[in-house]
């Protein structure tokens, strides 16, 4: 890898620490990962129930839709979010 | 001797406890079954729980909005104005929580429930545990749901 493609990858690459039902996750992405995927990797990691369906929350707002890269909203360097199931109330 | 609520609590706490620390909120334990809750909401004030898990897991745990002290109980100016889980009526509407079931708080949005069945309500989602119900509400409480203003 020369080392424009290695400051390249540092660059697209984002810190993601992550509150979740079972603890908190601390991964790094690649910004061109999709939402869903990381929800993905975090779900397997932290043993959360499959059934589940999961949102990521950004600064109160949910990352949708899930099929978006982290790019897409604006994510780069390390940001904090949180993990919950989805739901609206009732 | 402990409980079996007792021991479901403690067991649930702990990741409750790593969390609280991780996310800056205020939790106080009092008692083996009853804990204060402090959650920032996205008008910059802080929010408060009086969270009872008597009779946990078979029932779901009371959340009841109070004061930083954990008294004025169900004061409107406790409880947020919002929409979704955070019910016109003050009561966090969810399964999860025992104030949302009409037969135990008059203000409970819900007679078509069943309490001893509310982890398999489908509105339930993966609000199971202690840990995930605070997630919930904390995300709700910086989300668009809440109108950043009390009800009194």
């Amino acid at each position: 890898m020369s080392q424009d493609t290695a400051a390249k990858a540092k660059n697209d690459d984002v810190t993601l620490e992550i509150a979740t039902p079972n603890g908190s996750f601390k991964g790094v992405f690649e910004n061109s990962n999709s939402v869903a995927a990381v929800i993905a990797v975090v779900v397997a990691d932290k043993g959360l129930d499959k059934k589940d369906t999961f949102e990521l929350i950004y600064q109160g707002s949910a990352l949708l839709p899930d099929t978006n890269t982290l790019k897409s909203f604006g994510l780069h360097g390390t940001k904090k979010l949180t993990l919950v199931a989805q739901g609206t109330g009732v | 001797m402990a409980t079996a609520s007792e021991l479901v609590v403690a067991e649930e706490l702990a990741p409750l406890r790593a969390q609280a620390v991780w996310m800056g909120w205020v939790l106080k334990e009092v008692g083996p079954l009853k804990f204060l809750l402090g959650l920032p909401a996205s008008d910059d004030s802080r929010f408060f729980l009086w969270v009872d898990c008597t009779g946990y897991a078979t029932t779901p745990p009371a959340w009841r909005w109070c004061d930083v002290e954990g008294s004025s109980l169900d004061a409107p100016h406790c409880t947020p104005e919002g929409s979704g889980f955070l019910h016109p009526n003050g009561v966090v509407c969810a399964p999860w929580n025992r104030l949302a079931y009409s037969h135990v708080d008059a203000r409970g949005p819900h007679g078509d429930w069943s309490i001893g069945d509310w982890k398999n309500n489908l509105n339930t989602k993966g609000c199971t545990t202690l840990c995930a119900m605070a997630l919930r509400l904390s995300v709700e409480l910086a989300g668009p749901r809440f109108a950043k203003k009390r009800k009194g």
